[in-house]
């Protein structure tokens, strides 16, 4: 029962971050020492390893800098790649969606997402974010325009 | 060598208890702070929105009259709990003139008054959303103010139970389903 609820939910993505990351490390670094085995940089030599590991160094900081980028800019990216652009209260609709918006952060005791704004046709919208404090909300601007207040809050 | 074990127990078990009840005291302040902000800015709406609608609503001048008195009660109100009660008689208020405002479809036609709707009707939704989160810690304090042991230390410390933000009583009758057909107003 308390995973159904979205602070269960939003723990149990952490964990899985965390387990994700951890299983992305040690699997850039099997592959670093997977190289430098075939390229002998090391090697066993009497049950001793022998050598240097360069390669598997080297993967485990690829894979560390890119956990770190991903899970510090993800949303950021992800707003790149749609070309999304923030939501301003230039007129009422925006207005009212930037408005169910803060309602919903309050009845949900969190701080409000970002607004962003993607200039399509097909209604849609997601969120994303590493935490609450970071988090941003993206919505089509055909969701922006069809959706009532009534049906934004329903 | 047992007793002053005993004794750091009790004591860092004041300790905690006291930090506790403290941190929930001021979750309190903060709560009613949140709904303080929406409360202000809900004052500052009703006046523009009365100008608004008058000219329109000339038959329900009982309506407008019962909003704009509750918010000036509000506004003088001495001490929280009269405050809470004038608050919740504007909910009441406004909630009937907002269903009233819908027997005169000229006013979906004044962009301003739709600007002002939109701007109370979020108002009012942040404030019921504040007002759930403010009795669930008020709730929580009050639990812990009076549950053993902690309520030994409570009031040697000054802590006292706070007031519930409730509804006003207009909020809590059952409204009045009137199936009758009856010619709809122009």
């Amino acid at each position: 029962m308390g995973s159904s609820n979205f602070r269960g939910l939003e723990a149990a993505n952490r964990r899985e971050t965390v387990v994700l990351v951890v299983a992305f490390m040690l699997l850039f670094g099997a592959l670093g020492l997977g190289l430098d085995f075939a390229a002998r940089n090391i090697a066993i030599i009497d049950g001793h390893l022998i050598g240097f590991p360069v390669l598997t160094i080297a993967a485990l900081v690829f894979a560390g800098v890119q956990s770190i980028v991903s899970y510090y800019s993800g949303a950021s990216l992800v707003l790149l790649s749609v070309h999304a652009r923030p939501l301003t209260p230039d007129t009422p609709k925006h207005q009212m969606v930037l408005d169910v918006i803060d309602e919903m952060a309050t009845a949900a005791r969190m701080p409000a997402p970002k607004p962003y704004l993607i200039d399509d046709l097909s209604p849609n919208a997601f969120a994303t974010g590493r935490d609450p404090a970071h988090s941003v909300i993206c919505v089509t601007q055909d969701w922006s325009i069809k959706w009532t207040g009534k049906s934004c809050r329903e | 060598m047992v007793f002053p074990i005993i004794v750091v127990a009790i004591v860092a078990w004041i300790v905690f208890a006291y930090n506790r009840l403290v941190s929930l005291r001021n979750q309190v302040d903060n709560s009613w702070r949140q709904i303080d902000v929406q409360l202000k800015r809900r004052h500052d709406l009703i006046p523009n929105l009365i100008e608004a609608v008058k000219g329109y609503m000339q038959f329900e001048r009982d309506t407008l009259t019962q909003v704009v008195e509750a918010r000036a009660k509000a506004v003088s109100a001495p001490d929280q709990a009269s405050r809470m009660a004038a608050e919740s008689q504007i909910t009441a208020g406004l909630g009937k003139m907002l269903a009233v405002m819908e027997n005169y479809p000229q006013l979906k036609a004044d962009e301003n008054v739709l600007k002002l709707q939109e701007e109370l009707t979020t108002t009012e939704n942040q404030i019921a959303f504040a007002r759930q989160a403010y009795n669930d810690v008020v709730l929580a304090l009050n639990t812990r103010i009076q549950i053993f042991p902690t309520n030994l230390i409570a009031s040697n410390f000054g802590f006292k139970a706070a007031e519930y933000f409730k509804g006003a009583p207009e909020e809590q009758a059952v409204p009045k389903v009137d199936l009758s057909m009856t010619t709809p107003r122009a």
